[in-house]
């Protein structure tokens, strides 16, 4: 009698780190899904931005009705630019996150392929945080372009790098764990006013056309508005782009973005998880 | 990563035109009356004559430890205060040594606030602040 050895059929060596191979997996499918959708990215990206940057800073100078008068309208440009980039970085976070979700909830059940990856659950909306913030980091440095090239009146810029380079992942981080939270908790039958009823109040009075301290004058909505998570957004950016204008302290942005990223981040894992296993 | 090549190509030529863009930003041309600057004591801005809401032009007295500060780009912005969204600025024509021209027109009564950037050739440039009320 002779014996046949049995061949390894194993060959390749698992991961070492399971749960860190998944994520990448997850996140290299998800910016693959991107790579088939990157036109329309891009013109969401980029539409939004240009056109306020386009009228505001351009057409608005143009017949003579620049905000600001005729010099000052090159600081309302800088002052501007800070909150753009801030209103792009909330906006993907919230659309390309929240709304995502909502349809992979809702509407294709998509989610249920990306649970049954051996991970926790929290691990999976990690996930989907990290891919909305890159994508919202993506969508503010697309804003810089437009500021040097479409304004009619000189944008100046006086970057602080090492502000700009700690606000500016705090925001995305920020930006994108609000959509992880809005994501879980709304209804797709109700994801239509998501627009309307949260991000244009968020926008409007998230301190991108003024500083939060020029509201002096209205005591009572400048302390309400520290609610608005884009405040400090804005504000962060004024400090790392714009100087010699009065902004909220960098003492507060940094913590405050901190905690809405911490909040939204733990609120947010706690819906997924709740959709999820319900 | 092949098949995210799209994607990071487009990543790719927006981390190039970001970094061109900001270069672009800070260029100290562009920094006219936006520019930021230190406030350096020994300069002084004064407005001359009365200021009120029927003049709409008026002189500015610049200068340097006592001493008329000539040939320099002088910016001059205002706002009333509490009401920042009524912002005026212009750039002065130096009309005599140290003696610069606005042409501005105070809409409303009340107290105004001025920020003069003075730059002059070889120096950084300087910000001043100054209040008055217009009559």
């Amino acid at each position: 009698m002779t014996s046949v050895e049995p061949r390894a059929t194993v060959s390749r060596r698992a991961p070492r780190n399971p749960s860190w191979a998944a994520f990448r997996g997850m996140l290299l499918r998800d910016f693959t899904v991107l790579d088939k959708h990157l036109p329309q990215f891009m013109a969401g990206t980029i539409m939004q931005p240009l056109m306020l940057v386009f009228v505001l800073t351009n057409v608005f100078p143009e017949i003579g009705q620049g905000i600001g008068g005729v010099g000052g309208s090159s600081r309302f440009s800088s002052l501007l630019m800070a909150g753009i980039v801030a209103q792009a970085i909330i906006f993907i976070g919230i659309f390309s996150v929240g709304s995502e979700l909502v349809r992979e909830f809702g509407v294709t059940g998509e989610i249920e392929d990306r649970v049954l990856a051996p991970v926790p659950v929290s691990v999976v909306a990690l996930e989907k945080i990290v891919a909305g913030g890159l994508q919202a980091l993506f969508g503010a440095m697309v804003v810089f372009p437009i500021a040097a090239f479409v304004p009619a009146t000189p944008v100046f810029l006086d970057v602080r790098f090492s502000v700009l380079a700690t606000v500016a992942p705090l925001a995305c981080l920020t930006a994108a764990s609000l959509g992880l939270t809005m994501g879980t908790r709304i209804k797709p039958r109700t994801a239509s006013y998501l627009f309307g009823v949260v991000a244009l109040p968020l926008s409007f009075l998230g301190a991108i056309f003024y500083t939060w301290p020029s509201l002096d004058p209205i005591p009572w909505l400048k302390y309400v508005l520290l609610v608005n998570p884009l405040v400090y957004v804005s504000e962060g950016f004024r400090a790392a782009l714009v100087a010699g204008e009065p902004h909220l302290s960098l003492a507060v942005i940094y913590p405050a973005l901190i905690g809405f990223s911490v909040l939204f981040g733990v609120i947010g894992t706690r819906g997924f998880r709740q959709r999820v296993l319900g | 990563m092949k098949r995210i090549r799209r994607v990071l190509g487009v990543s790719a030529i927006t981390v190039v035109t970001f970094v061109v863009a900001v270069v672009a930003l800070q260029d100290d041309a562009r920094a006219g009356c936006v520019a930021s600057a230190p406030t350096d004591p020994s300069y002084e801005a004064e407005l001359l004559g009365q200021v009120d809401t029927t003049t709409t032009t008026y002189r500015l007295s610049i200068t340097r430890d006592g001493e008329p500060v000539a040939g320099a780009l002088v910016c001059f912005d205002t706002y009333m205060r509490g009401m920042s969204a009524m912002v005026v600025s212009e750039t002065a024509v130096e009309v005599v040594p140290g003696i610069y021209e606005i042409s501005i027109f105070f809409e409303m009564t009340g107290p105004w606030r001025g920020d003069v950037l003075i730059s002059e050739d070889g120096q950084p440039p300087s910000r001043l602040e100054l209040d008055f009320d217009v009559q």
